[in-house]
């Protein structure tokens, strides 16, 4: 601002210095509420970077209910993070959702991690997620302790049954078919629940289903290497000599299935189940006690029919079970010799032996047969028309053997049934014997050469005549009673068609709630399969 | 054309009262003889302050758009709104005419006081000459309708005051609010102490 003094006014010396000026500085006091505005946004911009913790993706099958920008993550119903987007696999395989999480979730993202999305859910295990009606759904997190850092993370469809570090038994259970098994059916042991089912997917390398069982720790220790598990559920209706037998493991394993185990007293000594252990699931609790490791077939021939024959029908001797009928064929014959070879597999464990080593099965079978043993159809019961497969010693009996090389057989006998219906053909014929010769000893009775020697014995003579009149009435009512064509006998033979017939309905019945309990409730599903 | 601050002439803000400028002595100020208010040629450190306030009045856009203003929970559910998700949602459900409206005052009015009111005294500090007029008229516009900017915070006031029903309903007041607050009453600062016959002082002194 000073630069050559300027000439001053009239008489002031020139020398008077000129007062210097200030001008008014730029900066006002105005200027500080900018520098507060511009702290405050700066403090909310490194508030929210302080707040921003890592991107993380989860890949979901379905996007159903996650909202970007809404959806929450929680971890023990804190909120530790928020959707950001949600866009499709690039395969179409699914939906990957991104979300944003706060600082220090770090502990939560841990390869392995596991996620799924809380929506309400009824099921027979009880209702959860009850509060998202309301608050919609979010995702749940649940870390494991430790582990490499991960970004990115599969989620679950279903929520887990239980924490990955959960401190029980994690068995697997190999079966051949689901059932009405869903995943939060219990476990039972001795009728107590011990566990649950976690999930269950078809077998990797196996035809079947793997199911997987949780075990509480407390009841861990029951489990053995030679425990032995049965699908507990529905209604298990047997016929027995004692009647009909109705048995339900619970009303929860009536609706949703259930799995019960048990350790048979052989088991008891094996060692405990280890978690990852892998168990046969047997379809029932009777299946799961007769397993037996060994087992050899043995092949017979009958004749006449096999109706009532079924395949799982026994195997008896002195009505002590044997084995099991496993399969039966027509053979291929002229249709006057039809033949039926009935496969049988004799369990020698039943009757608490084991194959000696010093001799073959084929050999001791042979021995047997030798001794007279025989194989004949017998009627296991009269209401419902089943056959079993008796053994019986009986050496006198002419046998029919077919003899195919390399196959053990048993030599067959007609059954009694069969001998009865021979015999019933045979009476007609017996009885004309029977009157031929009684004619035959009247003539003798009536010639005069027996006159006198007989005069004494008359009264013995007409006694005996009587007896006789009375044994050809009584054969004559035989002979009518057994007559193909008698009313009496095709009435009770239609009698006792019906009731197989009904039996034979009540065991389907039986059987179609055995594969699926749940009809007693849903009624018949619609598509036969289950 | 003679001006009062040519004529050494100064009229009041307040009464309107046209009285003799004499330089007041250092550190005094001169008073209207009337009404005794503080008599000054043209408002004090006019551009200053508009400018500062202007620059604090963007600074709080950001954090009053990027935060949410209001948080309608019903039944238990909801979510933060912003301004703009507020119109977006207003829209969604039915309500095109109200959405305009929130987006007449919440959004576009404070962007056209912050941006016209910085294109003008930015105009001032360069000396333009351009349109002095209408740049005066389009002044008074904004001071006029810069009120309406609190509409949305008036109703987000009367919103939580009213909307009490805890569990069924409720709306609770969302930091981004006070950030909104802030940069209205900042622009209406901002266009307070702007001055708009410094515009004409440019005008007169490039004659």
């Amino acid at each position: 601002m000073s630069s050559d003094p300027p000439a001053g006014p009239a008489g002031i010396p020139a020398d008077v210095p000129v007062a210097v000026v200030e001008r008014k500085r730029g900066f006002s006091m105005v200027w500080i509420v900018p520098i507060i505005a511009a702290g405050i946004g700066a403090w909310l911009w490194w508030d929210a970077l302080q707040q921003r913790g890592p991107e993380i993706t989860i890949t979901f099958s379905t996007a159903e209910s996650l909202d970007a920008g809404k959806t929450k993550i929680q971890f023990n119903g804190v909120e530790v993070g928020l959707v950001e987007t949600v866009t499709l696999a690039p395969d179409l395989s699914g939906v990957v959702v991104k979300a944003r999480m706060e600082h220090g979730t770090d502990p939560l993202l841990h390869a392995g991690s596991r996620f799924w999305v809380v929506r309400p859910r009824i099921g027979l295990g009880g209702v959860s997620g009850l509060g998202t009606l309301l608050s919609g759904a979010y995702i749940e997190v649940e870390p494991v302790p430790e582990g490499a850092p991960a970004r990115t993370f599969a989620g679950l469809e279903l929520p887990p049954e239980t924490p990955a570090d959960a401190p029980g038994l994690k068995l697997k259970l190999m079966a051949d078919n689901l059932g009405s098994i869903s995943v939060g059916s219990p476990v039972n042991h001795h009728g107590i629940t011990v566990g649950k089912v976690e999930a269950y997917h078809l077998a990797d390398e196996a035809e079947g289903v793997e199911i997987d069982v949780y075990i509480d720790p407390e009841y861990s220790p029951r489990v053995r290497a030679g425990s032995r598990f049965w699908n507990a559920s529905g209604i298990d209706i047997a016929f027995g000599a004692q009647g009909i037998k109705f048995a339900a493991s619970s009303l929860i394993s009536l609706l949703a299935g259930g799995v019960e185990f048990d350790t048979p007293p052989e088991g008891t000594s094996t060692p405990l189940a280890k978690s990852g252990a892998t168990y046969h699931l047997y379809a029932d609790q009777t299946a799961s006690r007769e397993v037996f490791s060994e087992s050899f077939p043995v092949a017979m021939y009958f004749g006449g029919s096999v109706r009532g024959l079924e395949i799982g029908a026994p195997v008896e001797f002195h009505g002590i079970r044997l084995g099991t009928v496993v399969s039966f064929a027509l053979e291929d014959k002229p249709i006057d010799e039809a033949l039926t070879r009935v496969v049988v597999a004799i369990e020698p464990e039943r009757i608490g032996r084991k194959l000696g080593s010093d001799e073959t099965a084929e050999q001791r079978i042979q021995r047997l047969v030798a001794a007279g043993m025989r194989a004949r159809l017998e009627l296991g019961s009269l209401l419902t028309g089943a056959l079993f497969v008796d053994i019986v010693l009986d050496p006198g009996q002419p046998a029919t053997s077919q003899g195919v090389p390399g196959e053990i057989e048993f030599p067959t006998v007609e059954s009694t049934s069969e001998m009865l219906a021979s015999l019933a053909s045979e009476a007609p014929k017996l009885m004309d014997d029977l009157r031929r010769a009684i004619g035959g000893l009247a003539d003798l009775a009536v010639s005069e050469d027996l006159h006198l020697v007989l005069g004494d014995m008359r009264q013995v003579t007409v006694d005996m005549r009587q007896a006789l009149s009375h044994i050809d009435r009584v054969f004559t009512s035989i002979e009518a009673l057994l007559a193909s064509q008698s009313a009496m006998q095709v009435r009770v033979a239609a009698v006792l068609d019906e009731t197989a017939g009904t039996m034979r309905a009540v065991r389907e019945l039986a059987d179609m709630l055995d594969r699926q309990p749940e009809a007693l409730i849903k009624g018949k599903s619609s598509s036969g399969d289950h | 054309m003679l001006t009062a601050a040519q004529a050494g002439l100064v009229s009041c803000h307040e009464c309107g009262l046209l009285s003799r400028w004499s330089e007041p002595p250092r550190g005094g100020r001169l008073r209207c003889p009337r009404c005794d208010s503080v008599l000054h040629r043209r408002k004090p450190d006019s551009l200053h302050r508009t400018f500062a306030l202007l620059a604090a009045g963007f600074l709080l856009y950001i954090p009053a758009n990027v935060l949410p203003v209001m948080q309608v929970i019903y039944a238990g559910r909801g979510e933060p709104d912003t301004i703009m998700s507020g119109v977006v949602v207003l829209f969604d459900t039915g309500q095109p005419a109200v959405a305009v409206l929130v987006l007449f005052a919440s959004i576009t009015v404070p962007m056209i006081k912050l941006l016209g009111l910085t294109w003008m005294a930015l105009s001032v500090q360069r000396g333009w000459r351009w349109r002095v007029r209408d740049r005066t008229v389009f002044y008074r516009l904004i001071e006029f309708v810069g009120r309406w900017s609190m509409l949305d915070i008036f109703m987000i006031s009367i919103l939580v005051a009213l909307v009490k029903l805890q569990a069924l309903s409720t709306v609770e007041a969302a930091p981004g609010a006070v950030f909104f607050a802030s940069v209205v009453v900042l622009t209406m600062f901002a266009a307070a102490s702007f001055d708009s016959r410094i515009m004409w002082d440019v005008e007169e002194a490039s004659r």
